[in-house]
C-alpha cells in the first residue's frame, strides 16, 4: 500500500479509467480495448472514484493533457472493483487481475490494475483486454458533462474544454 | 547467348528467368503485380511475332500485365482505398517514440507493424475493416468490435499472431505463425 493511500482498494469501490483522444479512440469514435493494454505490462492507471475529490480529478486531467495539444479528454469508463477482481482467463479458476492502491502525493486516489501470475499464455493478454473492455461497460464512455454532474468538466481550463 | 538476339529479346528472356539469389528481393507490392496471375487468360493486346522462339505468349503476357498493373498503382488521381488508409494509419505509428501515450508505453515495434500491414493486404471482401490498435507493448493489434463479433489479433514481432475471438457464443484463442498467407482458421473466424 502506498503511504499516500487512505486504504487498500475495497471490492465495493468504483474504479474509473480516463479516456483520451486520439490514443484510446478509433476512427469510428468508439473506445478501443487497447485502453487496457497497460495491464499486462507496467500496470493500467485507474482512479478510485469512491474516494477521489473533484480537485484531484481536475489536477489529473490537466496534468495529463499538459503539453499535448492534439489530445482531449473524452470521458471515463467505469466498473466495480469486485467485478474486475473476479475476472479470469482461459480455463483457470484463478483471479487474472489485481487492483492496487498506488496513490501519490498529488493523486492519493490513484490505483493500478495489474495482471496476476495466472495470465501466462500470449493469447491470454488478448482475452484479458477483452474481459476488461466488457467489464468496463463494453466501452460505453461516460462523457465529461455527464460524469460527476460535470463538476470536473466545469473546473477544467477553457483551453482544455475547447479541445473536446 | 546468340548475338542475333536483340536487346528486347534479352530483356524478355530475363523476365522469364527464375530470380537470382544474388539479386535483392523485390518489394512485395511490386512482386505481386509482376508475377503472372494464376488462371489468367492468355489475352495479349500485343500480337506475337515470329522474331524469335524466346518471345513466348507468357513472356509477352508478363510484360504487358506488369506495365498495366503498375499503371494502376502509378495513377495519382485515383482515390485512396480504405485498406490503404488503414495501412497508412498503422505505418504512421513508425514515427512515434517510447512513451507515445504519456503512460510509459514502449516504442512501436517495426516488425509488428510490417507483419500487420502484410496481413491486411491479404484481406478480401468477406473481411470487414478492423480498428488498428497500438498497444502499450509497442505491438500492433487489429480489433473487430461488434455485437456479433469481437476479435483482437496481436502481431508479435517474431511473425506470430496471438488472437482472441468471440463470435456468437463461442470463444477462440491461440497463437499462429504468420507465413504471409491468410490462415484459413483466422479467416473463418473474422469473416462476416
Amino acid at each position: 500500500m502506498s503511504e499516500y493511500s487512505p486504504t487498500p482498494i475495497r471490492d465495493t469501490e468504483r474504479l474509473t479509467r480516463f479516456v483520451f483522444s486520439p490514443i484510446h479512440i478509433g476512427k469510428s469514435g468508439k473506445v478501443k480495448s487497447s485502453v487496457f493494454s497497460h495491464v499486462t505490462e507496467k500496470g493500467c492507471s485507474i482512479q478510485r472514484d469512491s474516494i477521489a475529490t473533484n480537485d484531484e480529478m481536475v489536477a489529473f486531467v490537466t496534468s495529463f493533457l499538459a503539453g499535448k495539444e492534439d489530445r482531449s479528454w473524452v470521458g471515463v469508463l467505469s466498473a466495480k472493483t469486485g467485478t474486475i477482481r473476479s475476472l479470469k482467463v482461459g480455463e483457470t479458476a484463478h483471479r487474472a487481475i489485481c487492483a492496487y492502491d498506488t496513490g501519490n502525493e498529488n493523486n492519493p486516489a490513484h490505483g493500478e490494475l495489474c495482471q496476476s501470475q495466472y495470465v501466462i499464455e500470449e493469447a491470454d493478454r488478448n482475452e484479458l483486454r477483452a474481459n476488461l473492455f466488457f467489464s468496463f461497460g463494453e466501452g460505453a464512455i461516460i462523457a465529461p458533462k455527464q460524469y460527476r454532474n460535470a463538476d470536473i468538466w466545469n473546473c477544467l481550463p477553457a483551453g482544455l474544454q475547447l479541445r473536446a | 547467348m546468340s548475338t542475333s538476339l536483340g536487346t528486347a529479346a534479352i530483356a524478355a528472356a530475363f523476365m522469364v528467368m527464375p530470380p537470382s539469389p544474388s539479386v535483392s528481393a523485390i518489394p512485395s507490392l511490386l512482386e505481386a503485380v509482376a508475377r503472372p496471375l494464376p488462371n489468367e487468360p492468355a489475352t495479349n493486346p500485343i500480337p506475337t511475332t515470329s522474331h524469335s522462339s524466346i518471345f513466348t505468349d507468357r513472356a509477352f503476357t508478363t510484360l504487358t500485365k506488369t506495365s498495366l498493373d503498375l499503371g494502376q498503382y502509378l495513377d495519382t488521381n485515383r482515390p485512396t482505398t480504405p485498406l490503404e488508409s488503414l495501412i497508412g494509419e498503422i505505418r504512421e505509428w513508425n514515427l512515434l517514440e517510447a512513451d507515445w501515450d504519456g503512460e510509459g508505453a514502449q516504442a512501436p515495434s517495426q516488425a509488428s507493424i510490417r507483419c500487420a500491414t502484410e496481413f491486411i493486404r491479404l484481406f478480401d471482401q468477406t473481411i470487414s475493416l478492423p480498428e488498428p490498435m497500438l498497444l502499450n507493448s509497442g505491438n500492433i493489434s487489429l480489433l473487430w468490435s461488434a455485437p456479433e463479433l469481437y476479435a483482437d489479433l496481436e502481431f508479435l514481432p517474431d511473425r506470430r499472431i496471438a488472437y482472441f475471438v468471440k463470435k456468437s457464443a463461442d470463444k477462440h484463442k491461440g497463437v499462429l505463425a504468420f507465413e504471409a498467407t491468410m490462415s484459413p482458421v483466422l479467416k473463418a473466424l473474422i469473416s462476416s
